[in-house]
């Protein structure tokens, strides 16, 4: 009995965050990951994933992205489908500072890179728009240089500012 | 809430895909961002990303080469009304050219500031074209609203001057400002007798422009300020023939020179432009180089860690840090009067427009139709003091 379920299921991976929430996902979409695709080959699939630098809201993300971007069963996406992808990108990474950085975080651990492309598209475009004090603060880096050195860069690069 | 502190690699993604002015503003943000975005791995990943285009134009050819190995031919100065010699090219994408052939036919030269990336042009005013020019620059102060100053020095009638019983080089000044878009001229500069400004582009470091002068001291001038210094270097950049080769040039920002000897480059960097102090950073093996060219010349710095070097018809970019060669030919050779200018650029329109030419026009006619009645009214004035003075003595 046992053995027909697993393989009915045998579709879909259960994922757990850092906070111990499971997800459960179809195998197909969750290999748009790169690193989770690597775990599947390995015969991780009966088990849970452990995905540990993800918290519980994030992973929730991504699998929604997953599930967004999982290969058409049907064969070749159309115009139109692409269309409407742009569009959910779009508002996909429209979020918060953090979240977004969160989410360009596990992507980069995911190696999800068309999620990759998209959030760090995103940040580049918020920083675009925005002085230095706040990218250290969107990054949470810490100003390192002395007053003098600070004036000495900042004479540099004076035709940046506006 | 904590938050992890994102990896070095993570700022790469992001920052690779930003623009030419956020690089700029995120130089300031921390020590490790700012050596990031001068690296060459980071430039050619944001080169890509954001389509900019990274090179040098080369006077005698009017050619652009690429860094990267794409088609050199999408640089082009062939948009411009005619054919023009480069006068000053500036990192921020502008360049400065002066007509070629008119000269000598028209005797009136014009001056071109254009963007090649997007094909935009506009003419600027001339400057006093009787002084033949000796050297020009062009800083860009801002890039939004577009904002630059060029400084020309011409050569004077009167090439000497005496001041305090001692002779002096002198030199015409005229700096031209995008803001009054009008030429303005300064104080003549005096250099120590018999010496030159030496014939290489300026190299635009900290909003100033420096030339090395024949007698190995710097000569700078202050954009913002309009003023300008000569200062000593130490030894032994000051000595004449100690090194091979020595060559000015913008170092991560920095004001620095590479120094050629015989196995070997020098890397002087002027840490601090307040109180002049250079210091020796590297010594660069050129071993390499010296495989592929046998009289190998450094121009300038690609990025921190690619040299380009100029030899026997052909431009070399020399990574350093990973001791990697690549020769590009170019159909001439090289010889001290070759100037070669960096270029880097992004393909964002500047709206650049003919718009001095309409300004300049009615500025002209209104001020002629207001001066006559004021030329008239003084004349009118002193005649008639002149005749009351007359009667008075009669």
């Amino acid at each position: 009995m046992s053995s027909t379920l697993c393989c009915s299921f045998a579709k879909n991976v259960t994922l757990r965050s850092s906070d111990g929430q499971t997800f459960e996902v179809e195998e197909a979409a969750a290999q748009v990951s790169q690193t989770i695709k690597r775990m599947i080959e390995d015969g991780c699939t009966g088990s849970v994933i452990p995905v540990p630098n993800l918290t519980g809201p994030v992973l929730a993300l991504v699998i929604e992205y997953f599930k967004k971007h999982s290969p058409p069963s049907d064969g070749c996406p159309t115009a139109l489908l692409e269309m409407e992808i742009k569009d959910w990108d779009a508002k996909f990474v429209a979020v918060d500072n953090d979240t977004l950085l969160d989410l360009t975080l596990a992507a980069h651990y995911l190696e999800i890179q068309g999620l990759l492309d998209l959030t760090c598209h995103r940040v580049a475009d918020i920083l675009n728009d925005n002085s230095v004090e706040k990218i250290r603060e969107i990054f949470h880096i810490k100003n390192d240089f002395t007053p003098e050195e600070e004036a000495e860069e900042r004479s540099k690069i004076q035709w940046a500012f506006e | 809430m904590e938050f992890p502190t994102l990896s070095l690699d993570m700022l790469f993604e992001i920052f690779s895909r930003t623009s030419l002015q956020t690089i700029g503003r995120c130089r300031l943000v921390s020590k490790d961002l700012n050596s990031i975005t001068y690296d060459s791995n980071f430039m050619q990943a944001f080169h890509q990303r954001t389509k900019t285009i990274s090179g040098f134009f080369i006077q005698s050819m009017s050619q652009f080469v690429s860094n990267s190995l794409t088609d050199d031919s999408t640089v082009s100065l062939k948009f411009l009304p005619a054919p023009v010699k480069i006068e000053a090219a500036t990192k921020q994408g502008i360049l400065l050219c002066v007509n070629k052939d008119n000269p000598r036919r028209y005797r009136i030269p014009e001056y071109y500031v254009c963007k090649p990336s997007t094909k935009e042009w506009h003419q600027i005013p001339n400057p006093k074209t009787r002084f033949f020019t000796q050297r020009i620059g062009m800083v860009v102060l801002r890039l939004e609203p577009l904002c630059y100053k060029i400084v020309r020095f011409s050569s004077p009638k009167s090439k000497w001057t005496n001041y305090k019983s001692k002779l002096y080089n002198t030199l015409h000044c005229e700096v031209y400002s995008s803001e009054t878009c009008a030429w303005k001229r300064l104080g003549n500069v005096l250099l120590p007798w018999i010496e030159y400004l030496r014939w290489e582009p300026a190299v635009s470091s900290c909003g100033a422009l420096h030339w090395l002068m024949t007698n190995h001291e710097i000569f700078t001038f202050f954009a913002d300020t309009e003023s300008w210094e000569i200062f000593d270097l130490p030894f032994p950049l000051c000595k004449e023939h100690y090194f091979k080769h020595m060559k000015l040039v913008d170092y991560s920002g920095h004001l620095a020179m590479l120094c050629m000897e015989d196995s070997s480059m020098q890397l002087w960097v002027m840490e601090d432009s307040e109180t002049k102090k250079w210091s020796k950073r590297q010594n660069i093996s050129i071993k390499a180089i010296q495989e592929v060219e046998r009289y190998p010349r450094p121009v300038s710095f690609e990025s921190s860690d690619i040299i380009l070097i100029e030899g026997f018809c052909r431009l070399i970019l020399y990574n350093f840090k990973s001791c990697s060669v690549n020769v590009r030919k170019i159909g001439i050779n090289f010889d001290q009067s070759t100037e070669i200018f960096p270029f880097q650029s992004d393909s964002e329109p500047m709206h650049l427009k003919n718009y001095w030419k309409k300004e300049q026009l009615s500025t002209t006619k209104i001020g002629r139709r207001n001066s006559y009645p004021k030329f008239f009214g003084c004349l009118a004035c002193f005649s008639a003091i002149v005749y009351i003075i007359f009667v008075c003595n009669r």
